[in-house]
């Protein structure tokens, strides 16, 4: 406990847990801002965990056959989309129930992927490794107090996920589509009436922040482990979700709210290593517990995307 | 901007029938709207008069008949296509998302070609719009946030910023107070006459159409009763007697002995309705008209008690009502009939003899047995153990009468009772509320068919606006009651 005490103040401690921070919301925020999108539409999507776990094996699998985590990243990307598609089909086409549907595509991204790794790799306990991208150190940057470890001495996953942030922060800001996009998950039957196809917004909106679910399964996947194992989104799925929530369906708040449970979650790594009586299995499940505490009073005034979760039948009268 | 071609009509309507399955909406409806001109569409709830809109504006289709534009064939298959043609529709509800401000609700709405088009020249087009009209819009305001009356004059502008020469105004003033709507009406005024446009004007409201119409046209069950016809020809009067219709129904109720004061509805008022005062009595039955959405559903609301209503009281014996759950307004044995019978008087899934108990007991034995004589005495037809979903609507609601009515409660709220009933289950309906009152019970019986409300009531009030706009008493002077449920009092 001496060495916990001492070790809480000195800033390097900061320092070090902020850039784990950082890292560990990469993937959770990736894929909160790909929910988003999807629930700006009216689309909940709960199959964003097994969405994660199918494109990120499937970047995994690329990743280790060619040798290139670019590779494997651009396939997480494409492969979450093409489930993204599927689900889009399912919801907004045939207009079945997106919870039921969405949690099937979870089960089902669980299973499918135990069973695909186990056949390919074994799925024993010490997994094959795939290369993982590089880390660059900004010079002089680097060397700022507390953040310059965490943003400027990272993964070069962590600048692409940083950068995607922004240009989406930006293009939602500025974009006619945003407008289109919130229309159709507020008042669907507005943007019908102002001639914008309802499924069709919805069908691309799904299929897009699919997309940047495949994307964040593949940037934990592919980009930070270089390893595959059954179940090994853990709920980050889930926690993204909370995380949309959490930020109000805007996304500089879903940006915060990832780095608020990566924070937590580096946090509880450290607590694990004090030697407490505590069971390890408390610290694993305290971020997830914080975020939900965070999102059930945090955002207690936050209003959901009207439309969300209902399926738009033009009306005959 | 529009041409001016006094001869040719902006908008023809040829012969349009529009049926849903075997209802029929519209029959055979001609009419046409020149340039510089208004022509109202009058006529009651359910007159067809939205569905007409609809098919104008692209967002339905016609059964048969033919559209033109300037003469030339017209058929929008969508929205889109009739904005393109000139032609936009400002509708009752909808039309605009109540989270994005103005600027942002026009943009939504400009075509594609204007896709660019940033959110400042949205907000400037808009600001310099609503200036040559006379009125100020905040434009950075988000929509829900804003009076019905400034959301009503926004999705006005909404529609004139594709500068069309056709505008489809449907029932516009149905949210707004008297001087919002004044307002409202001049500058739609001010549209047709200085700009030269085509105004389609649909209301129930005869001041309206009196007050700014050029020409008017009345629609009764989806046919055109009198031809289009200048307004100044016609009186008030008559308008509403074409709109009401004039069938002659035989009183079916005598006139019976009437108690004590039951229900006392002492001014009743919530954000949207009020102040409401009447008083039921004994043995008596009393009719609340209107055109639906004057406030029927608000106070059906506060009677079960499922809203709270903000001033004024709802006596019933020591009780007041608006303050008590469900299970204590059964208890105090007040039957209840909803208006929207397939949401809140039966649960569709469930069997006959289960939907009879629902709020009645909690006790399953001999619930077959029951239901099976409630049902044969009540003239269900249907099983005790099929579900409530597979009965007609007759039976369905002969099983709901049956459920409330059987203990012959001392207060009766029916609300639509024989609403889309065929006439068989309609005349039972009536029969065994009317026999109630012979038991002593009170009946507050709302309905939108006047008819049926001149036949088997002793007392009319009418509701117009959220309050009472009339109250009238056995014999009925039918133009009269017609006259207030049209806001003429």
């Amino acid at each position: 406990m001496i060495f916990g005490l001492v070790d809480i103040v000195s800033i390097a401690f900061w320092a070090t847990l902020l850039a784990a921070g950082v890292r560990l919301a990469v993937s959770v925020g990736m894929a909160a801002l790909g929910e988003m999108i999807n629930e700006r539409a009216g689309v909940l999507n709960l199959g964003l965990e097994g969405v994660m776990l199918i494109a990120g094996f499937a970047g995994f699998a690329a990743s280790f056959e060619s040798g290139s985590p670019w590779l494997g990243l651009g396939v997480g990307f494409i492969i979450g989309g093409l489930v993204g598609a599927l689900f889009a089909f399912l919801v907004v086409i045939l207009r079945a129930d997106q919870v039921v549907t969405g949690l099937a595509l979870t089960l089902f991204g669980i299973a499918f992927t135990a069973f695909l790794n186990r056949e390919i790799y074994g799925g024993g306990s010490t997994p094959p490794r795939a290369p993982k991208p590089g880390v660059w150190e900004i010079p002089i940057l680097k060397e700022i107090p507390i953040v310059g470890e965490g943003l400027f001495s990272q993964s070069h996953v962590v600048y692409l996920a940083i950068l995607i942030t922004v240009l989406l922060i930006v293009y939602l800001r500025r974009s006619y589509w945003t407008i289109v996009l919130d229309a159709v998950g507020e008042e669907p039957r507005a943007a019908d009436a102002a001639g914008h196809s309802v499924v069709a917004v919805r069908f691309v909106a799904t299929v897009v922040g699919s997309s940047l679910a495949g994307l964040a399964g593949a940037l934990l996947i592919v980009g930070q482990l270089g390893f595959f194992n059954t179940d090994i989104i853990a709920g980050r799925g889930f926690i993204a979700v909370a995380i949309v929530i959490f930020g109000r369906w805007r996304p500089g708040g879903v940006a915060l709210g990832a780095l608020l449970f990566g924070v937590l979650d580096a946090l509880q790594f450290r607590f694990q290593t004090l030697d407490t009586a505590i069971p390890f299995e408390f610290f694993i499940a305290l971020p997830f517990a914080v975020t939900l505490i965070a999102v059930a009073f945090g955002a207690k005034n936050a209003r959901e995307p009207s439309a969300l979760a209902v399926p738009f039948f033009r009306e005959t009268e | 901007m529009p041409l001016n071609d006094a001869d040719t009509p902006a908008i023809t309507v040829a012969g349009v029938s529009r049926h849903f399955g075997l209802i029929q909406a519209l029959t055979d409806v001609s009419l046409e709207c020149h340039y510089g001109e208004i022509l109202a569409v009058l006529g009651e709830n359910g007159a067809g008069k939205t569905t007409l809109m609809r098919i104008l504006a692209g967002l339905d289709r016609a059964s048969s008949g033919q559209l033109f534009k300037r003469s030339e064939p017209y058929s929008p298959h969508s929205p889109r296509d009739a904005v393109n043609a000139g032609v936009t529709l400002v509708q009752q509800h909808f039309a605009l998302v109540p989270t994005m401000t103005a600027a942002e609700n026009i943009l939504l709405f400009r075509s594609q070609r204007r896709l660019r088009t940033t959110r400042d020249k949205a907000a400037s087009d808009l600001e310099a719009l609503s200036t040559r009209l006379g009125f100020k819009i905040d434009v950075d305001k988000p929509v829900g946030e804003m009076s019905v009356g400034a959301r009503q004059r926004l999705e006005l502008l909404r529609a004139l910023d594709s500068d069309p020469d056709v505008l489809l105004l449907d029932e516009p003033t149905a949210v707004l107070t008297d001087a919002e709507s004044d307002s409202l009406l001049e500058i739609v005024r001010s549209l047709a006459h200085d700009d030269n446009r085509s105004i389609v004007f649909i209301t129930h409201r005869l001041r309206e159409v009196v007050k700014v119409a050029d020409r008017v046209v009345v629609l009764r069950n989806g046919k055109v009763v009198v031809p289009a016809a200048p307004v100044d020809q016609r009186t008030a009067a008559e308008l509403a007697s074409e709109m009401v219709g004039s069938e002659v129904h035989d009183a079916i109720r005598t006139p019976q002995i009437i108690g004590k004061p039951r229900l006392i509805v002492d001014s009743l008022t919530t954000s949207e309705v009020g102040p409401i005062s009447l008083t039921v009595h004994e043995g008596e039955v009393l009719g609340i008209a209107g055109v639906e959405g004057n406030g029927q559903t608000e106070l059906e609301r506060v009677l079960i008690g499922a809203r709270h209503c903000t001033g004024g009281r709802v006596r019933f014996g020591e009780i007041d009502l608006a303050d008590i759950p469900p299970r204590r307004r059964i208890a105090s044995n007040i039957a209840y009939i909803p208006s929207d019978r397939e949401r809140t008087a039966l649960v569709g899934p469930m069997r006959c003899d289960e939907n009879l108990l629902l709020g009645r007991t909690t006790r399953l034995a001999r619930r077959h047995e029951k239901a099976k004589t409630l049902m044969e005495q009540w003239s269900v037809l249907g099983l005790p153990e099929s579900v409530a979903n597979t009965l007609s609507g007759g039976n369905a609601q002969k099983l709901v009468a049956a459920r409330e009515l059987e203990s012959h409660p001392e207060l009766i709220l029916a609300f639509q009772p024989t609403r889309g009933l065929d006439p068989g289950a309609t005349a039972f309906l009536r029969q065994v509320l009317l026999d109630m009152t012979a038991f002593g019970s009170a009946v507050l019986w709302v309905s939108a068919d006047l008819d049926e409300l001149l036949a088997v009531t002793d007392r009319i009030v009418v509701m117009y606006s959220g309050s009472i706009a009339g109250e009238f008493k056995q014999p009925f002077d039918r133009g009269a009651v017609g006259l207030a449920m049209a806001g003429i009092a």
